[in-house]
């Protein structure tokens, strides 16, 4: 069972009250008129606290429980699945011996966290591939896609009822390979930097900078204040970093609308609204706005906060969102390149979310509750008759 | 439960049939009387044995009980019989629907009824919170219901008074006679004690029924129990488990305490239990002056 709303269950603080009245509540004791008590002087008195009527008491506590839980909305899970089945679709590009060095260690880790490694057939169209995958796996399975960062994708994005993560790898399919690589880009980088985050802009400058010479891309970093972001002047395919914990300034929004990319942290961004994760669990979101991006980053990039920076997995999420060179007049038909949003497939309907059925069953406690609701008054009223 | 238990006798209501009922109860019911003497008046009476001189016997009592009554005593046999009835709020004690005042009540009409049938004067002092009124000793009818009405009327209430205020309705008055005094005696062993030795002093015959309810003499209580002092208002919550044994043992000690004192001052002593049908208690009521003069035969 699992709760939609578990802040519900601060609820249960109200079980003090049924506690606090059983326990507090000086029952009007049947007071026996005797002549004299003086035979009793001595002797210990019994106001000690006790509870006086367990069984009430604890028909009472069940309820408010019940009441508790219902308003953290519980559901059952229905059709557990007690392993959820994961599927790396592997491009076909990436199979070849060519390929092997970078896309082996990949395929070993995923086949190590479970996952079952297929090939795609060459020359297929990745979506429709997926597919026919998703349609044959059971609910709850996720997929991995391993492709490279050029693919053969036609048509409209599916809806796939499965977990869809994309794992791109450097790696030129064999049908591209007489393409004249694209020549490398001088991406602009300003870094807009509080004081207090000089850390943060340390390990980003540092994995920018990894990422560009990974790609062969050059880099011009500048370093600007928060306050005097006049310079900033973006053209497409720049970067912004802003850590500055407030809200970005207009100019640099302005940019982004321009078409610059500005990689910033949840405060940064939050005036541009939430965005959508890369992968599902990634802290990385990304939103469009005018013709730029805005990557916000939930979390921090100092290793001591985040494993992210440490396990060099900030140069890969940075390598994830580098802006591609527009690709050259002669690729062929259907080959694009694409960033890993892009490949995400559109987000199926929201009921199956994280692809398991939820069954809400707060209206069966709702019911149970009311029912044990006339338990209660029912037995009250009797030992008040019994009592008086 | 006999008719004469004392809930069936309350719920008459009037008075002087209950009493009648009492006395005639007592007089041809199944209580035989053991003692020598032991009879339904106060004088020094005896039934009457063949060759009994006949000058002797009482005829008044003839007429009414159809007996034979030889008076023994050589002294003047005219009593005055004085009913201390104790009307505080601690004698509204209650037991099975019967309080410790409306049993003192009956017995003490019944006593009077004997008295006036006797034609001894009766008086009755009832002591209450806020005053102890001696009533006038009289004989006769008119004298009887008067006492009976006011009887009727009255309701406990208040403390039990101090000496000060007892000592004149108590003890002063005239003549000789006995006193009885129906009480429950919480705490006025001294004031009792004292007016039982003024009054030997002056040659009456002192006589306590202390009232008391079976579940008060046995602490029939269990649970736990709030009580709460019918004259002070004080309460008191126990688990009655715990406090039988103290209780006991507490009442055990005031009672023999209570029985030294009397003895001492030459008070008869008796103890009349709630749930002890009204003709029985009658009898222990009676028995005391033949108890007593038993005791100082020997």
């Amino acid at each position: 069972m699992g709760f939609a709303a578990p802040l519900g269950l601060l609820a249960l603080f109200a079980l003090l009250m049924p506690v606090a009245i059983h326990l507090l509540r000086r029952r009007p004791r049947r007071a026996i008129q005797v002549g004299s008590i003086r035979h009793l002087a001595g002797v210990a008195s019994a106001r000690s606290v006790r509870v006086t009527e367990p069984w009430l008491l604890a028909l009472r506590v069940l309820l408010v429980s019940l009441c508790a839980l219902v308003l953290a909305e519980p559901y059952m899970r229905a059709g557990t699945v007690e392993r959820s089945t994961r599927v790396a679709l592997v491009s076909a590009a990436l199979m070849e011996p060519e390929a092997a060095a970078v896309t082996e260690p990949l395929l070993d880790s995923l086949r190590s966290a479970g996952a079952e490694v297929r090939a795609l057939p060459a020359g297929g169209d990745l979506w429709s591939q997926a597919r026919e995958v998703d349609a044959a796996l059971p609910e709850g399975s996720s997929i991995v896609l391993v492709v490279p960062t050029q693919v053969r994708v036609t048509g409209l994005r599916p809806a796939l009822r499965s977990d869809v993560a994309v794992r791109m790898l450097d790696v030129v399919p064999a049908p591209l390979r007489s393409i004249r690589p694209s020549p490398s880009a001088i991406h602009r980088v300003a870094f807009v930097v509080a004081d207090s985050r000089s850390d943060d802009a340390r390990y980003l400058r540092a994995a920018l900078s990894a990422v560009a010479d990974a790609r062969g891309d050059s880099l011009e970093i500048s370093m600007l204040e928060p306050d005097s972001v006049d310079g900033v002047a973006a053209a497409r395919g720049d970067w912004i970093v802003s850590l500055a914990d407030t809200m970005v300034a207009s100019e640099v929004a302005a940019a982004v609308r321009a078409g610059a990319l500005l990689l910033t942290d949840s405060a940064g961004g939050a005036v541009f609204g939430t965005g959508v994760p890369l992968e599902a669990d990634s802290p990385m979101l990304v939103r469009r706005v005018g013709r730029g991006l805005v990557f916000t980053f939930r979390g921090h990039f100092v290793p001591a906060d985040a494993s992210v920076a440490l396990s060099g997995a900030l140069p890969e999420l940075i390598g994830s969102i580098w802006p591609d060179p527009a690709p050259s007049a002669a690729a062929p038909d259907g080959w694009h390149h694409v960033t890993a949003t892009q490949l995400l497939p559109s987000r199926a309907a929201a009921d199956s979310d994280s692809g398991r059925r939820r069954a809400p069953i707060g209206s069966w406690l709702l019911a149970a509750g009311a029912l044990l609701f006339l338990v209660e008054r029912f037995v009250a009223h009797r030992q008040r008759a019994a009592a008086a | 439960m006999t008719l004469l238990d004392a809930r069936t006798l309350a719920a008459m209501g009037d008075l002087s049939l209950v009493a009648q009922r009492i006395v005639d109860g007592f007089m041809f019911g199944a209580h035989p009387s053991r003692l020598r003497g032991t009879g339904i008046e106060f004088s020094q009476y005896r039934s009457y044995q063949p060759g009994d001189d006949l000058r002797r016997l009482d005829w008044r009592l003839f007429a009414r009980s159809d007996r034979y009554f030889i008076r023994e005593s050589e002294a003047d046999t005219s009593l005055t019989v004085r009913l201390v009835l104790d009307a505080s709020d601690s004698m509204r004690h209650e037991e099975d629907g019967v309080s410790k005042f409306a049993y003192a009540r009956m017995l003490a009409a019944a006593l009077a009824l004997i008295a006036y049938r006797q034609g001894d004067a009766v008086a009755l002092v009832a002591v209450r919170g806020d005053r102890a009124s001696a009533g006038r000793a009289d004989r006769g009818r008119q004298h009887y219901h008067r006492m009976l009405q006011e009887l009727e009327l009255l309701e406990p209430a208040g403390a039990w008074p101090s000496w000060q205020r007892l000592e004149t309705p108590l003890v002063g008055g005239s003549g000789r006679g006995i006193t009885i005094i129906l009480s429950d005696l919480h705490e006025r062993i001294a004031e009792i004690r004292a007016a039982a030795r003024k009054l030997g002093i002056l040659g009456h015959d002192v006589a306590v029924l202390h009232l008391l309810g079976r579940d008060e003499l046995e602490f029939r209580y269990d649970g736990v129990v709030t009580f709460e002092e019918l004259e002070t208002g004080r309460t008191v919550d126990v688990r009655a488990a715990a406090a039988r044994e103290q209780y006991l043992a507490a009442q055990a000690a005031a009672l023999r305490e209570i029985e030294l004192d009397l003895g001492e001052q030459r008070a008869s002593y008796r103890r009349i239990v709630l749930d002890e049908p009204l003709d029985g208690a009658l009898r222990s009521a009676l028995a005391l002056r033949a108890a007593r003069s038993v005791l100082a035969g020997t």
